[in-house]
């Protein structure tokens, strides 16, 4: 590809022209700064449109910082007319994938550059693992959504407010949905796992009961937790997460529930935890004894003693209480879904 | 029969290519296949490559070269019923949506071993060093025991070996109705039919090309009437809407269409699947919901229904099964002693293991295995 460095005169460029753009999505005011007291050190790219006008290519944020400034003409790398679009893609693409570590605004732009622009297998092959981006077709679908999702999107996921995989699982809702999930985690501000943990709670039931996602964040109880004016955002988190856990497992949290009534009934001394196996499954409980000095330990072995043979201890252990099934086999206290 | 009769049919076309690694290419199988098959193109490699495009009209013919016997995968965790299965091929194109050789991407097609005299070689070697144990053996983890049997006539040379040994039993799980190979053959009730059932809504929705449940009702009657014993599988189970009146309706049928005295055992296991299973389930079968039910990290990594539901799933099924026929061996595919004393009132430990509940129904129902020496 021919290129020379020339001046080009800014009211010949092609403003409205922005296929070559890869947005960052990141505040200005650092590159203002440096060209307020440097000027353009990197010359921008155009391409020689043929037609005595200009297509910028590289260096977007330079050039509209120079036209706002009243600068009339910049120097730039000039690609004549007869360089292929494609190639001059790629070439740009690959200088930007080796100048430092990209955001995830770049990234979904580039993929989708990228997917107008090569084969999957050559994408695959070449540019995800350079993007850090697992080569399979439903993880490259997500970034085209989120590339295609509005501005909103790719800045919560720049600023670091929602988390890449939050932004990717959102960015596949539906318009409506998408919004509504991105300000409940905005206002949330919770950790990267626990975004990722509500989103996947929220799809996980939609799925189960052919709902949408939309369905599920309309939910009353659900929307009770987040418009409550008397928890603060770590409250709301946590009970969001318990209710969605609930909607989720609700047979596992009612005897999650029932286990902890029990133990309140069995009255157990103090120093005594019994802890059951991780979501009940196997035979292997705990029993953790806390004490100072040997009477204490006695003292407490003979209460332990007394409560595991007695009848309230079987019934502790035991998963019999299952009224949870009407006739039919319908799961009875699962959420069936109410719109 | 009683209930809903669903009137899907199986859809299974013989298969249009063989392909056959060279070093199997005089093999009795390749010969049988191409006697059944007389349209089906031959394809001849050196090697067939593992990580190939599927190819649903192909069947492979290779040279394995492992360990034919395999145990039945059963962990610490889980009582296991000590099987032994007999691998003599991969894959299947009954497209259960549940099923985990979806996971075995790099063996996408058909696939059948054709150093079959090595096979039977390795068969009658364990057999006969082992003559004072008791052998039950079956066919159906890696592929379906009978789908290609109409092109192979596999069990034609399997179902007289067994024949033959007062030691062993084979046991051919299917979800196909082909039987016909079976009809003439001299078993001796050393080999046991088994089909794996579910309830209508499951088998219509997710077991889409295999044999309605009528259909195997009718083969299950008709390989009775020809003297075979068999067995049942409730496996997976599947929690949906409605799943009491579903697998209800499912035993009435079963013991309409069978003789329960002919049943050897009936076994219940809850669905269960790797956690690699559940993205392939999501995106080739968007519509199957059962994925998204009530699922915990079971003691041997895989996701299992939350041990209540396992309960009430099981405790169902027995109470239903007993009322037909108390004595008849039911056990559980890869449950925990807590489970089995919650449901049974016992552990297979206090019956001495779980192979031996199972020994102990074959000698019983089968009348086989009582005397080795014989
Ligand atoms: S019949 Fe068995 S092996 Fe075949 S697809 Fe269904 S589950 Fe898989």
């Amino acid at each position: 590809m021919n290129a020379l460095f020339i001046p080009v005169r800014l009211e010949n460029l092609d403003w409205q022209e922005r296929s070559f753009e890869i947005r960052s999505c990141t505040p200005d005011s650092r590159l203002a700064d440096s060209l307020d007291r440097f000027g353009i050190l990197v010359p921008p790219w155009v391409l020689d449109n043929g037609a005595g006008g200009y297509i910028p290519v590289d260096g977007f944020k330079r050039l509209s910082h120079a036209r706002e400034k009243g600068v009339a003409s910049v120097e730039c790398r000039v690609f004549d007319s007869t360089a292929a679009r494609g190639d001059l893609l790629l070439t740009r693409i690959e200088t930007k994938l080796f100048e430092g570590p990209l955001n995830p605004a770049e990234k979904a732009r580039i993929v989708s550059l990228l997917w107008e622009t090569v084969s999957f297998e050559h994408l695959c092959e070449k540019y995800l693992p350079v993007l850090q981006i697992p080569a399979r077709r439903e993880v490259v679908d997500r970034w085209l959504c989120l590339a295609a999702r509005g501005d909103a999107f790719l800045e919560a996921a720049v600023s670091g407010k929602i988390c890449d995989r939050a932004a990717l699982l959102l960015a596949e809702w539906e318009d409506a949905a998408g919004e509504k999930g991105l300000g409940i985690l905005k206002d949330l501000r919770c950790s990267a796992s626990i975004q990722v943990e509500i989103l996947e709670g929220i799809i996980q039931i939609a799925l189960r009961d052919d709902a949408s996602v939309g369905d599920v964040l309309g939910r009353r109880d659900f929307n009770a937790v987040l418009d409550d004016p008397h928890l603060n955002h770590r409250q709301k988190t946590q009970t969001l997460r318990s209710l969605l856990t609930r909607l989720r497992f609700p047979r596992l949290r009612a005897r999650e529930e029932r286990f902890a009534n029990e133990v309140r009934r069995v009255r157990l001394p103090g120093g005594v935890q019994i802890v059951p196996p991780p979501s009940f499954e196997g035979d292997h409980w705990q029993l953790n004894l806390h004490f100072c000095g040997i009477p204490e330990l006695q003292s407490l072995l003979d209460e332990t003693r007394r409560i595991a043979g007695s009848p309230a201890m079987a019934k502790l252990m035991s998963s019999t209480q299952q009224e949870s099934m009407d006739e039919t086999g319908t799961p009875g206290n699962s959420l069936t879904f109410r719109k | 029969m009683k209930g809903e009769v669903f009137t899907a049919v199986m859809i299974v076309k013989p298969p249009g290519k063989i392909r056959v690694e060279e070093a199997v290419l005089d093999s009795d199988l390749v010969s049988t296949l191409r006697k059944n098959l007389p349209h089906a193109k031959l394809e001849v490699a050196d090697r067939i490559s593992e990580a190939v495009e599927p190819d649903p009209d192909v069947v492979e013919v290779v040279h394995f070269k492992g360990r034919f016997l395999k145990s039945c995968p059963g962990t610490r965790h889980y009582s296991c019923c000590g099987y032994r299965i007999l691998h003599f091929g991969v894959q299947c194109n009954l497209a259960c949506s549940y099923c985990v050789l979806q996971a075995y991407l790099n063996l996408p097609n058909l696939r059948l071993f054709g150093n079959t005299r090595e096979l039977i070689a390795e068969l009658e070697s364990e057999l006969d060093s082992h003559t004072e144990r008791l052998h039950r053996i079956g066919t159906g983890e890696f592929t379906d025991s009978l789908l290609l049997d109409p092109w192979t006539e596999w069990t034609t040379r399997l179902v007289p070996l067994f024949a033959q040994r007062n030691n062993a039993v084979l046991e051919l799980k299917t979800k196909t109705n082909f039987i016909e190979n079976l009809r003439n053959l001299d078993h001796r009730g050393h080999t046991i039919a088994s089909w794996s059932l579910n309830a209508g809504l499951i088998a219509k929705r997710e077991e889409p090309r295999a044999a309605s449940l009528d259909e195997r009702f009718h083969a299950a009657a008709r390989c009775a009437s020809w003297g075979y014993p068999l067995a049942f599988h409730f496996d997976p189970m599947i929690e949906h809407e409605g799943w009491r009146k579903g697998y209800g309706e499912i035993l009435d049928r079963l013991f309409d269409a069978v003789d329960p005295s002919r049943v050897v055992w009936i076994s219940l296991g809850a669905f269960r699947f790797m956690p690699d299973l559940k993205p392939l389930i999501r995106g080739k079968h968007p519509r199957s919901r059962y994925i998204h039910g009530e699922f915990i990290r079971g003691l041997d990594d895989k996701m299992r229904y939350f041990r209540d539901i396992r309960i009430e799933l099981y405790s169902f099924m027995l109470e239903r099964i007993r009322r037909v026929d108390p004595d008849l061996c039911v056990y559980l595919c890869m449950e925990g002693r807590d489970i089995w004393r919650e449901v049974f009132g016992f552990s297979p430990e206090d019956r001495g293991g779980l192979p031996n509940m199972l020994d102990s129904a074959v000698k019983e129902r089968m009348n086989t295995g009582n005397d080795f020496a014989a």
